[in-house]
């Protein structure tokens, strides 16, 4: 004797929050149940129960983590195939399952779905198409068919209008990485058949790790749709699967190699930090007599090294063991735009990043002189770039110094160090931080390493100049 | 001793679906009123399953249909 029944991968009672604990809420003859209990079924069959990670979507089947004794995962609206992306490479021996409707799949997450197919990430999809938004009560949806009569298309989807249904399958076929691509469907016994070996060979595919594996599955809604439960799925085999051909667009899985490791080493944790500060080690100074917030502005254009010049201030802050915030401000331009930077630097938490009032402005150009002198506040300083700025600053209420920095910064063969040269300058009259904290700062923020020599002679050169001033 | 398909008529919707898809005829949907309020499907009387598996396998709700198969030993067992 034996026993045909639904798999044990589905719980035995729902522990819903409402509701009766033995049924689903989904509406009498919705397809979801049907395919749940096929998926279900699968992962009995292959044998990978405590590895599923089940990530519903929202719509219809968002409470899909009510049913299936796996992990589960409750994604925001389209990003399941984002969340995905991550678990399944953060733990490569989990099988990611992305259950998604229509509305959330073809609507507001398109781009997510594109580019998980497009990276081919090692999942398997379930795209639920039925052709309208059944949790919202029945809304034209992206795959709406042409004329039909929905809440938001009362006359019918026009396709001037609103364009004509989306057809994922086909556009996901054109991508070079997806292993396989089909569409099947929730209808006579023979679709649903196909349909069953189709979600077995979608999780066999990962479990082979060859690669991202998409079926979209023609789903019945009869509640959106005004038709019986068995009316409905005979609708999908006259009509639905008319606009939406059945078949498989794409089946590499006898070909592709398994998915393996990137070309490229990943690191992580303390390998990830010295690579991108390539070994550099902050300073360690004495703490900086700062009792209160100072706030720096320093700005110019694209090109004078505005917003590394900041980064460097700002590591010469922490070395002192102050807190420090750095906020950029550019245009789209990588040379020539308008570019500042604000940098506060405070003996205790920051308090805000965006200064209104600043302590000192650093003017590399004549525009920034006009634009921010207004900041700075009564006995502030402000420093005046005097190889490009021919007028004085309007404010008399201000400590003001002239620093030829662009010809400094010439003349060292470094147009791009011309910030420094003014922050040098600022550090020289402060007496906040120190010039060696500045320029044992220096190999965090230049790119090129194999420019610090010259960055610490132009620093002491400019330093030597203001003091023989 | 033939197959038999059992109806957990408390998880049973009354779609109608499983009726639709069973070559023998052997499910109907009843008039009696569940828990939940539907009429739920019953199993014809005198019918003959012949453990195809369509019904549970189209059948949305979990565990509202299950079949008992019998091998043929056990069926000739009984029958003898």
């Amino acid at each position: 004797m034996e026993q045909i029944k639904t798999s044990d991968v589905l719980y035995e009672e729902f522990f819903r929050k409402d509701g009766d604990k033995k049924i689903t809420h989904y509406c009498p003859g919705c397809g979801h149940g049907t395919i749940q209990k096929m998926i279900a079924q699968a992962i009995e069959d292959l044998g990978i129960q405590d590895r599923v990670v089940f990530l519903s979507p929202v719509g219809c089947s968002v409470f899909s983590y009510y049913y299936f004794d796996t992990g589960n995962i409750q994604c925001s609206h389209g990003r399941a195939p984002a969340v995905g992306t991550a678990f399944k490479r953060v733990h490569e021996d989990s099988i990611v399952i992305s259950y998604q409707g229509d509305g959330d799949l073809a609507g507001i997450g398109t781009a997510e779905i594109i580019h998980a197919a497009n990276r081919g990430e090692n999942m398997s999809v379930f795209f639920i198409n039925n052709a309208t938004y059944g949790m919202t009560g029945g809304q034209m949806a992206p795959t709406t068919l042409l004329e039909e009569k929905t809440l938001t298309s009362p006359f019918g989807r026009d396709r001037k209008r609103d364009g004509a249904p989306i057809k994922m399958a086909e556009m996901i076929a054109t991508l070079d990485e997806p292993v396989l691509v089909s569409r099947v469907a929730v209808s006579s016994t023979k679709e649903m058949l196909k349909t069953k070996k189709m979600i077995y060979k979608a999780l066999k595919n990962q479990v082979d790790n060859l690669g991202f594996s998409f079926v979209e599955i023609l789903s019945a809604c009869p509640t959106s749709w005004h038709v019986s439960p068995v009316e409905a799925r005979v609708h999908i085999d006259e009509t639905l699967s008319t606009v939406f051909p059945l078949g498989t667009f794409v089946d590499k899985a006898d070909t592709v190699l398994p998915y393996g490791p990137s070309l490229f080493p990943f690191l992580s944790g303390e390998d990830f930090l010295v690579a991108i500060v390539e070994g550099g080690e902050l300073a360690e100074c004495e703490q900086a007599p700062l009792k209160d917030e100072l706030a720096i502005m320093v700005a110019g254009f694209g090109g004078q090294g505005v917003l590394s010049g900041g980064v460097s201030l700002a590591n010469a802050a922490i070395a002192h063991q102050l807190q420090v915030s750095w906020l950029p401000s550019y245009g789209p331009e990588m040379r020539g735009g308008k570019a500042s930077v604000t940098v506060v630097m405070s003996p205790d938490e920051v308090s805000s990043p965006l200064a209104e009032d600043i302590d000192c402005l650093i003017a590399l150009n004549s525009p920034s002189l006009t634009a921010y002198e207004h900041m700075v506040k009564p006995s502030g300083t402000i420093l005046v770039n005097s190889s490009l700025i021919d007028h004085e600053p309007e404010r008399d209420d201000v400590t003001v110094h002239h620093v030829p920095a662009s010809d400094l910064a010439k003349e060292a063969g470094l147009p791009q160090a011309t910030a420094l040269v003014m922050i040098s300058a600022y550090i020289h009259y402060s007496q906040v931080l120190t010039i060696d904290s500045l320029i044992e700062s220096l190999h965090l923020g230049l790119k090129k390493k194999s420019l610090i020599g010259k960055n610490r002679e132009l620093i002491l050169k400019t330093v030597e100049i203001l003091v023989s001033k | 001793m033939s197959n038999q398909v059992i109806v957990d008529a408390d998880r049973c919707k009354g779609c109608g679906i499983c009726p639709s898809v069973c070559p023998k005829g052997c499910l109907r949907i009843g008039t009696e009123i569940n828990l939940q309020g539907y009429e739920h499907v019953e199993v014809v009387p005198g019918s003959v399953c012949i453990a195809c598996g369509m019904c549970v396998l189209a059948c949305p709700e979990p565990r509202a249909l299950t079949i008992v198969k019998h091998t043929e030993e056990e069926k000739s067992c009984t029958s003898a």
